[in-house]
């Protein structure tokens, strides 16, 4: 009269494995469900009372008590019907115990027995996966989405009693496999290429540093000058994600509600573009049933603001604690829910409020004092944050059109990429004794002990103190990106050259800070 | 006054006639205590079954099971308990059932409905 | 006293004498100077106006001439009184290059007020002259020698002149050698600017800073060949040498010039930036001023 069957709860982007104990004893006839449940898991009772009477099988009238164990976490959703339903079954005898042992369950019943899709489904999956469960029961409407599990069995039920037919082994499902996931390099060859921009060489170089160790870059110009465009270059030259990035990808979309309808694994690297109207609880996430919001939705991926000073001063304060721990942690009223956020900010603006600063033939209306304002309001934190501040502008027809005739070496997104790839394979190598695993990662004694300058390089610093009045964190911010660029280049010691290729990327936003140049 | 009383005694002693022939064990008629009444109380194997008999003239009040609302059923339950604790019945399997009676000019419908609870 | 030994002469048959000169229409036959006659071979811009000049005059004619003096260009003017004098002074001071074209043999000081103007131009610059020495200062001479100013200079600039100044003349030649003609523009009621605003308005460019001049004839890159190289590597300079011949270049441009990657293009701008060689703004990158 008693039973223990394995289901899973989502806490955060994590699932905790839940036991659901179904006891049933003499008395009143009813059901209680314990354990902490909200509204969606005790109206799951008259969900399963009905659905069990009208799949043709006996409720049991006798008291019975479920508790989902552990009991003092809060559950919810509405896909422990399933496991529920089928521990009265195992406890009222329809189904043996011995059976529904080896498998998790999750599921939501309609009242006539049919098992409906859930959502969350793969964050659930891959939870239960992570605790050492190997065989999973599920409804058939979630069947696509969670077959990237290769080390899964899993068996799609359709109906309650297709999960009673196949654990009384009187019609045995099979497992189901899904169809062989696209490979990496198909999904790219549909992406967007850096070969379609023509011109900005120097761009695509900061980007490709940037990329090699995921530092963070401001792209400051004029409308039109091609921000968007590059911003969404920049995924398909970050190294293919590994199947556990997958994974915690697919998560993350999956929590969200975000996964397309025939599921799959997401292999491209995310890439969000939120609006600059966007509150903080979008972009954090959020609800009193939390959801992601838009920097968890990048998680591994590139977080692209264009119009960064126009978000609100909250929404950008939002972005600290990912900046810094590569995680955000959102609390409501009933839970505090961590997301992991290892994000890349590409932060785009104009040079001034009317964005024609420095345009060739468009005149800028600002006044000094609001291009000031304007692009004081990146101070602080998060400007630190960001390594590399670079000016972009548009290429002038003359040599769109030179481009196009003579044959210049146009960086493509694929060699872009391999140079990232062997570039983070050496910072990974590197860091392998340490809590880091990129240059962007480089806390200052790490520096010191990571990145030793010669005395060349040590000169070029001084002079760009002295020319660009830069801070001591510019300095550091140099140091690293020198790093990076080394490791780009294949080079074991940090020389002058990347130095002064490094010192590049920061020197416009210290000399030209709050500076109105010719208009 | 004495006509609503004399129904209900009517659709009581129906309903106790029903029950015998489908072989309840009748054990308590009218149980009163200080939380309220039960009209029957019997045995369907080993199933304690408290019993609401509900009798009606007509249809223009509705279904006489119709009647038996949420409150009704609460000072049923407390009858309930107190009964069971009364007589140390805590580990039998028990319900509650409804008999609706229909006394309509052309005959007496009767209809039982199981485990309302 | 002037030493007779000190003046030399070239023929315009002589590999030496300046080719801008020579295309003029009626060049000289023969030029006599003392100095040094290497910086007819210079960027030269001419700077000339009327003798009576206002303090806003003085103060145009020494400072733009100063600063072009600064970036390698070499002042060319008459030695008169008022505008020239301060042309040349400025050039002087800049510790830059100056000529003077007399109206007069080259041992002659006219105005006499000159003298000590003369040595210094002697020493620092060139004094140059179609008439042999010991010939005096005669009033036709002078508008003659006039065209031989523009015609060394790849612009002429009229910094104050009346409606009736020789400056006129001037750039009046400078046009038919095909030369830029420069203006200061003064106050529209000041009757020594009448001359000079009425240039701008047949059509000379106005010039509101000396970069305007050094813009429209390209002389920016001049002062990067002129200055040592020598804290400069081999890389550097030939970037350099792109960006001067160009005056402006954005990064695409000199990627695609140069045969370098981006990567070694920014940072050898950047070396250069540091080195205060070129500026960069706006995605551009300039000779620095």
């Amino acid at each position: 009269m008693y039973s223990r069957i394995l289901t899973g709860s989502i806490m955060g982007i994590d699932a905790e494995t839940v036991t659901v104990e179904t006891d049933i004893s003499s008395g009143l006839p009813s059901m209680t469900i314990v354990g902490l449940p909200d509204t969606s898991v005790r109206e799951a009772k008259e969900r399963i009372r009905s659905a069990l009477r009208n799949a043709g099988y006996q409720f049991p009238s006798k008291r019975i008590t479920v508790n989902l164990s552990p009991a003092d976490s809060k559950k919810e959703g509405t896909h422990f019907d399933l496991p529920i339903a089928v521990g009265v079954m195992v406890a009222s005898g329809e189904i043996s115990a011995g059976e529904a042992a080896q498998y998790a369950f999750f599921g939501e019943l309609s009242l006539d027995g049919k098992v409906n899709a859930v959502q969350g489904a793969i964050a659930l999956a891959i939870g239960l996966r992570n605790k050492g469960v190997r065989k999973l029961i599920l409804p058939a409407g979630n069947r696509h989405e969670v077959s990237i599990l290769t080390d899964m069995e899993i068996y799609p039920v359709a109906h309650i009693s297709d999960v009673e037919a196949h654990l009384s082994g009187m019609n045995p499902l099979m497992p189901f496999r899904g169809r062989p996931r696209k490979s990496s390099r198909e999904v790219c060859e549909s992406g967007e290429d850096f070969v379609d921009v023509a011109g900005q060489e120097g761009v695509k170089r900061a980007l490709q540093v940037a990329a090699a160790a995921a530092h963070n870059i401001l792209m400051v110009g004029p409308p039109g000058a091609g921000k968007t465009m590059m911003a969404r270059r920049l995924p398909g030259i970050l190294p293919t994600m590994t199947y556990e990035e997958c994974l915690e990808v697919t998560r993350i979309y999956s929590l969200a509600g975000q996964l397309p309808a025939e599921g799959g694994l997401i292999t491209q690297r995310p890439f969000r573009a939120p609006h600059h109207t966007i509150s903080p609880t979008a972009l954090a996430g959020g609800g009193s049933k939390p959801r992601p919001g838009e920097v968890p939705l990048a998680h591994f991926g590139v977080l692209f603001l264009d119009e960064f000073p126009e978000f609100c001063r909250k929404a950008l304060e939002v972005l600290r604690q990912p900046l810094e721990d590569e995680k955000i942690t959102i609390a409501r009223a009933s839970a505090t829910v961590t997301y992991p956020a290892k994000i890349m900010l590409v932060a785009a603006m104009n040079p001034c409020p009317c964005g024609n600063l420095g345009h060739s033939t468009r005149k800028c209306t600002c006044s000094e004092y609001q291009v000031i304002q304007y692009r004081s309001k990146i101070s602080g934190p998060l400007a630190d944050r960001i390594d590399i501040h670079i000016e972009i502008f548009p290429v002038p027809y003359e040599e769109l059109i030179d481009s196009a005739g003579r044959n210049i070496k146009k960086g493509n997104s694929e060699q872009m990429r391999n140079a990232v790839e062997i570039a983070r394979s050496v910072q990974i190598d590197r860091y392998r004794r340490e809590r880091i695993s990129y240059n962007s990662q480089l806390t200052p004694p790490l520096i010191k002990k990571y990145c030793p300058l010669d005395r060349e390089s040590e000169q070029l610093l001084k002079m760009a103190f002295e020319t660009y009045s830069l801070t001591a964190r510019s300095g550091l911010k140099i140091i690293k990106l020198a790093r990076t660029i080394a490791d780009l280049e294949q080079e074991e010691n940090i020389s002058a050259v990347h130095v002064a290729e490094a010192i590049s990327y920061n020197r416009f936003y210290t000399a030209n800070r709050g500076g109105k140049a010719n208009g | 006054m004495d006509d609503r009383k004399q129904l209900g005694k009517l659709g009581e002693e129906k309903a106790v006639r029903y029950l015998i022939s489908k072989g309840f064990k009748i054990l308590d008629r009218n149980y009163k205590c200080k939380t309220g009444e039960i009209d029957i109380i019997a045995m369907e194997g080993k199933t304690l079954v408290f019993i609401e008999v509900k009798t009606r003239r007509g249809l223009s009040y509705g279904l006489p099971c119709e009647s038996v609302t949420s409150a009704k059923k609460r000072h049923l339950l407390r009858t309930l308990r107190y009964y069971v604790a009364f007589h140390g019945l805590e580990e039998m399997d028990m319900r509650v059932d409804v008999i609706e009676i229909l006394a309509l000019r052309k005959g007496i419908y009767l209809n039982h409905i199981k485990n309302i609870v | 006293m002037v030493n007779k030994e000190q003046i030399r002469s070239v023929t315009i048959n002589d590999p030496n004498y300046p080719e801008l000169l020579r295309q003029i229409k009626k060049p000289p036959e023969e030029l006599y100077y003392r100095g040094d006659f290497n910086l007819c071979h210079t960027p030269c811009l001419a700077v000339v106006g009327s003798r009576k000049a206002t303090p806003y005059g003085k103060w145009a004619a020494y400072n733009i001439s100063k600063l072009a003096a600064e970036h390698g260009v070499t002042i060319v003017s008459g030695m008169a009184s008022g505008i020239d004098s301060y042309a040349h002074m400025g050039a002087l001071d800049a510790e830059g290059k100056t000529i003077a074209v007399l109206g007069c043999g080259p041992d002659i000081c006219y105005p006499r007020t000159n003298r000590d103007l003369m040595d210094r131009i002697v020493r620092f610059g060139l004094i140059l002259s179609e008439y042999p020495p010991g010939k005096g200062p005669l009033a036709g001479q002078f508008p003659v020698r006039n065209r031989i100013i523009s015609g060394l200079s790849y612009g002429v600039l009229v910094v104050e002149a009346g409606l009736e100044s020789g400056s006129l003349i001037t750039a009046g030649q400078a046009l038919d050698q095909g030369r830029e003609v420069f203006a200061v523009p003064g106050n529209i009621n000041s009757m020594y600017s009448a001359g000079a605003n009425k240039l701008i308005a047949d059509g000379a460019t106005p010039v509101t800073s000396v970069d305007d001049i050094l813009d429209l004839l390209g002389i920016r890159e001049i002062r990067s060949l002129i200055k040592d190289d020598v804290l400069l590597g081999e890389d550097e300079k030939a970037l350099l040498q792109f960006i001067a011949d160009h005056g402006m270049l954005t990064m695409d441009r000199l990627c695609l010039l140069s045969g370098k990657s981006p990567a070694t293009v920014s940072s050898l701008v950047t070396v250069l930036e540091m080195k205060g060689r070129v500026q960069t703004s706006m995605g551009k990158i300039y000779i620095a001023k």
